[in-house]
């Protein structure tokens, strides 16, 4: 069994009466250590297939297994256990806490887990926060921070409970060229040397172009690139 | 998630916009210190209140002397001298809700300084707790003691009344004033009291040791002796024993012929007219009524179903009128406290429901990385119940203020109440959990997604 497995996945929006597929039949795997990016034009179910992949919605039939785990079967609140324990969240607009310096929004995560101590998570996210560089940034506000700073910020964040998955929704939409080169080669390094599955949503082919694979979806199917590549980087 | 840790990610979120926390919980200080200084202020008043209505006399109990009933015709209170001295010490030794208690002679005679002359509406015979009892005090001199009543001194205690009519105005500490011929030497003055609640002038007095007017001026209890009948009917004038009674009359005073008959019960040897007893306080009247008939029962050897021989009275009317009249300051100060704390409450809802829906990106990121919904519950629970615990605490501290400036600038009797230090902090509490935990509700029956998505 592959890292993610998603077998038949529908989802339907009801609004009044009127039923609103969004997601037909999708089936798909990603293999550990993969690094794949979900291509498709606005309206074509690719954000929707993110929050089910992400944990954070449930699909309305069809299965989703993770890490050997059936998440489509979890309550809400097993499932904000498998959000807390597995994955990290990147997204575009970067949703750091305002007023609450780099350091905490970085420790934020960790209050929801109970096995650290404060002496513990504040170390834990330093450590993180040395590693995208942002050493001399720890007590800084997101406000006193670039573009490209908080997007490191956030990214260390996802990084602060180890997860095996990362999901990054258009990381780069807010973010000149060059520093959207420097976060993506954040991610292909992550993906590369710690083997995180990364998952990156995103409509930009030059962006694309940094996954390993590439998965087209449009109108609620997947196009191409469902299956994981078989001889793929596994760790 | 830890409680602790609970608290300090409130009070992170807090401190991020300091100013809206200050204005949201504006309204719980306000309102706990208008309540903290009401209630001090009220509760110094009410004591205040309390205080002189227990000068005159809303705490003192009455003990009388009982009836004589001879042939179904009763002779009125006092017309068996049962009572002596020794109840009443009795009386304070072993009633736990007594105070203190004074024995009483009365007496009614003629008093004479120099030309002048005065009958005072009460003359006492007492002790010194008689102005203990009356909470009277001394303004000039002082008081006799109770080795001057052990004694039987010439001494004596005038009110405002007889300095006026006999000294007209000029103290008369020192001085001696006869009173049925026999000379008292004048030790204080007592301050005035004006009127009684039944029009009465109270600082028409004279008080003396019980011993000095029992034996020296009116000889046995209850006769009301005019100092000109007196006159008349002594056969010598003016006479050296009359003016030095030094002379102890009987010990043993005989009942009359039909007194005896009459009366089964023995008449004590040194009866007093009555006994003046103060209780702790008014609520504590009945209980000391009930302890000092038990005592007296015991003390008279009365059986149950025999008559007592001896009647208690109080002021139950006053203190009942008291009482209710504070009950209703207390319930009309309590309504205010609830009105402008459920107004500081309805703030706090407000605000937090603003908090919420301005965090709901918050929320969602929170939700995103881990955190349930009874998490998000709690968080803006414990930020309402954190706010409103910090304004009760800052209302406190702001109303004792208050009242301390009040009892310093305005003289006002205040009194610092822990009962509603502990309700406010109480209230406050449940004010911000029944206030918080809608806007908290809603926020965690928040969509991650739309949350998240939420501009």
């Amino acid at each position: 069994m592959e890292f993610i497995e998603l077998h038949d996945i529908y989802k339907t929006y009801y609004i009044g009466d009127i039923s609103v597929p969004v997601l037909k039949g999708v089936s798909m795997t990603v293999a550990r250590g993969e690094m794949v990016a979900l291509m498709g034009a606005s309206g074509s179910g690719k954000s929707t297939l993110m929050n089910i992949l992400g944990c954070l919605d449930r699909s309305t039939s069809g299965q989703y297994w993770l890490d050997g785990e059936e998440v489509s079967k979890l309550s809400a609140d097993q499932r904000a256990m498998v959000r807390n324990r597995k994955l990290g969240f990147v997204f575009q607009n970067f949703n750091l806490l305002p007023r609450t310096s780099a350091l905490e929004n970085v420790a934020m995560p960790l209050t929801y887990t109970s096995d650290l101590s404060d002496r513990e998570a504040r170390r834990h996210a330093r450590e993180v926060l040395v590693r995208v560089g942002l050493e001399d940034r720890l007590d800084h506000e997101p406000s006193q921070l670039s573009g490209g700073q908080q997007q490191r910020v956030a990214i260390a964040r996802a990084l602060v409970n180890h997860p095996p998955l990362l999901f990054a929704d258009e990381p780069t939409g807010n973010l000149d060229s060059h520093t959207s080169e420097e976060i993506l080669r954040m991610f292909v390094q992550l993906n590369e040397t710690d083997g995180i599955t990364i998952i990156m949503v995103t409509h930009d082919a030059e962006v694309a172009r940094h996954a390993r694979r590439i998965i087209h979806i449009h109108d609620g199917a997947i196009v191409n690139g469902a299956a994981a590549e078989p001889g793929g980087p596994v760790s | 998630m830890k409680s602790y840790r609970t608290i300090r990610t409130a009070l992170k979120a807090l401190r991020r916009n300091p100013m809206r926390a200050l204005l949201t919980t504006l309204g719980i200080v306000i309102g706990v210190a208008a309540v903290i200084a009401m209630m001090e202020i009220g509760a110094g008043s009410s004591a205040a209140v309390q205080k002189s209505i227990s000068s005159m006399g809303a705490n003192v109990v009455l003990v009388m002397p009982g009836t004589a009933t001879s042939s179904g015709i009763s002779f009125g209170s006092g017309s068996v001298m049962t009572l002596t001295p020794d109840d009443g010490e009795a009386i304070l030794k072993e009633c736990p809700a007594v105070r203190t208690a004074a024995p009483a002679v009365r007496s009614r005679t003629q008093v004479v300084y120099g030309n002048r002359n005065w009958v005072p509406s009460s003359m006492y015979g007492t002790t010194p707790a008689f102005l203990d009892v009356r909470d009277w005090t001394v303004v000039d001199g002082e008081s006799f003691t109770e080795r001057d009543v052990l004694n039987g001194n010439k001494v004596c205690l005038i009110g405002q009344t007889l300095v006026r009519e006999l000294f007209e105005g000029t103290s008369p500490v020192g001085k001696e004033i006869r009173v049925k011929n026999v000379a008292f030497r004048i030790v204080g003055v007592l301050g005035s009291k004006g009127a009684n609640m039944m029009g009465m002038d109270q600082d028409d007095i004279l008080l003396a040791p019980w011993t000095t007017i029992k034996y020296r001026v009116t000889g046995s209890s209850l006769q009301t002796a005019n100092q000109s009948a007196a006159a008349a009917a002594s056969s010598t004038v003016n006479t050296l024993s009359n003016l030095y009674p030094g002379g102890q009359p009987g010990l043993y005073p005989l009942q009359s012929e039909v007194q005896a008959a009459d009366t089964p019960m023995p008449v004590r040897f040194t009866n007093i007219d009555q006994i003046l007893v103060a209780a702790r306080s008014a609520p504590e009247i009945p209980a000391a009524i009930d302890q000092m008939t038990d005592l007296l029962h015991e003390r008279h050897h009365i059986r149950p179903g025999e008559s007592d021989d001896f009647t208690i009275r109080d002021m139950t009317e006053m203190s009942n009128t008291l009482s209710s009249t504070t009950r209703l300051m207390t319930n009309l100060l309590l309504c205010v406290a609830m009105i402008s704390l459920v107004v500081g409450g309805v703030g706090i809802m407000n605000i937090m429901l603003v908090s919420v829906t301005e965090r709901t990106r918050e929320i969602g990121l929170r939700m995103s990385v881990g955190a349930r919904a009874r998490d998000i519950l709690r968080q803006f629970l414990v930020e309402a119940v954190v706010l409103c615990l910090v304004g009760g605490a800052v209302g406190i501290l702001l109303g004792h203020g208050g009242s301390t400036l009040v009892r310093i600038l305005l003289h006002w009797p205040v009194q610092t109440s822990p009962t509603a230090i502990a309700a406010s902090v109480i209230v406050s509490a449940a004010v911000g959990i029944l206030f918080g935990y809608y806007p908290a509700w809603k926020a965690s029956r928040l969509d991650p997604i739309e949350a998240l998505r939420y501009e």
